[in-house]
């Protein structure tokens, strides 16, 4: 009986190491799969959030050139996505016109976040040169051209 | 000499009782435990199995996948060059009839979790590492032509692979004679300055 315990335990003992190494010959390949995936997962999580988070910043021009009254001119530009800021210059017919240009811009509330009137001055004949600060809502980077508020003289 | 053969039976019935005591029972035991070990060895190695099976299927499954990884390498690279960088944005602003008066390179900066956070540190390591991070590249790009050639040229870099992000955009006319505002005919063939601070991203 002794001996048949014997001869048992010692073919357990032999299964047992050929499971273990098995389990580690698995365990590597496992585990390099295991890095190949995360690794994989890792790359395309970030890709998602660079997507996510990345903004267009040329939407602004579309939103500048759908709002800007005909007798309205901008002559320089500075736009700073990570502040949210744009500053423009420009010209306008004359001061009617130019009240007009800030109102279209005001009511576009889920655009503009503030509008500041840095500078105007009245040239001759009767034009207005004026510098805009426009506050912009972070919604603007993913703008689509869409039809315009109602005119202000609506 | 006469033997007591009750004693004797006794004796080798304790003795037998001992050995099964001392060898036996503890072999058995032994064996008990190996089976329980073998078991539990065995389920190990099946769900090991398993596990393998399942994650050479995902692997396989995102390699034939192969144009969103090329998507993917392409956003993201695993190795900083500058020269592709600005070959790029080189051919695209010909492209777009504009002329790159320069290209300047501000710098690689670590981007902050929440990645939707546009604060910046300085990574004063210089290159990319091996650590996986993504980081921003951060070049200043000063190119002249018209309004109509810089729309051209970030709906360009809006849509190519590596993802491009202008984080400002300034620009006056190079001679500013009448009024002519963005939106007329004749502001598209104006001759502007532009500057650009452009953003993209690597490990």
């Amino acid at each position: 009986m002794y001996a048949i315990l014997m001869v048992k335990v010692y073919l357990q003992n032999q299964a047992m190491s050929e499971l273990d190494s098995k389990i580690a010959m698995y365990g590597g390949q496992e585990r390099t799969y295991e890095t190949k995936v995360l690794d994989y997962k890792k790359k395309i999580d970030d890709y998602g959030a660079v997507i996510n988070n990345h903004q267009i910043s040329s939407n602004v021009f579309s939103f500048i050139e759908e709002r800007t009254l005909s007798n309205v001119w901008f002559s320089s530009f500075n736009m700073s996505q990570t502040t949210d800021e744009l500053k423009v210059s420009g010209e306008a017919e004359n001061m009617e016109i130019f009240s007009r240009q800030i109102q279209v811009f005001e009511r576009s509330q889920d655009y503009v976040k503030r509008i500041d009137v840095l500078d105007s001055q009245v040239e001759a004949p009767g034009k207005i040169k004026f510098i805009l600060s426009l506050s912009l809502h972070p919604n603007i980077f993913a703008y689509v051209e869409t039809s315009l508020p109602p005119s202000v003289n609506e | 000499m006469e033997i007591n053969k009750p004693a004797t039976i006794i004796i080798i019935l304790i003795v037998n009782v001992m050995l099964i005591f001392l060898f036996v029972i503890p072999k058995y035991q032994e064996s008990i435990a190996l089976e329980k070990s073998l078991v539990e060895k065995q389920v190990a190695y099946d769900s090991q199995g398993e596990y393998s099976i399942a994650l050479l299927k995902t692997l396989k499954g995102i390699e034939e996948r192969q144009d969103i990884l090329k998507k993917v390498n392409s956003a993201l690279p695993g190795n900083f060059s500058l020269a592709p960088i600005v070959y790029f944005l080189q051919k695209k602003a010909i492209e777009s009839q504009l002329t790159v008066e320069s290209v300047t390179f501000s710098g690689i900066y670590e981007q902050i979790p929440p990645m939707g956070s546009n604060k910046q540190v300085p990574n004063s390591s210089g290159p990319p590492g091996n650590d996986q991070e993504i980081k921003n590249i951060v070049l200043m790009v000063d190119v002249s032509g018209s309004y109509q050639g810089l729309k051209n040229f970030l709906h360009s870099l809006e849509r190519s692979a590596r993802i491009f992000q202008v984080n400002t955009i300034s620009f006056a006319p190079l001679e500013f004679s009448s009024p002519e505002g963005l939106t007329s005919a004749a502001d598209q063939i104006k001759t502007y300055d532009f500057k650009l601070e452009i953003k993209t991203q690597t490990y």
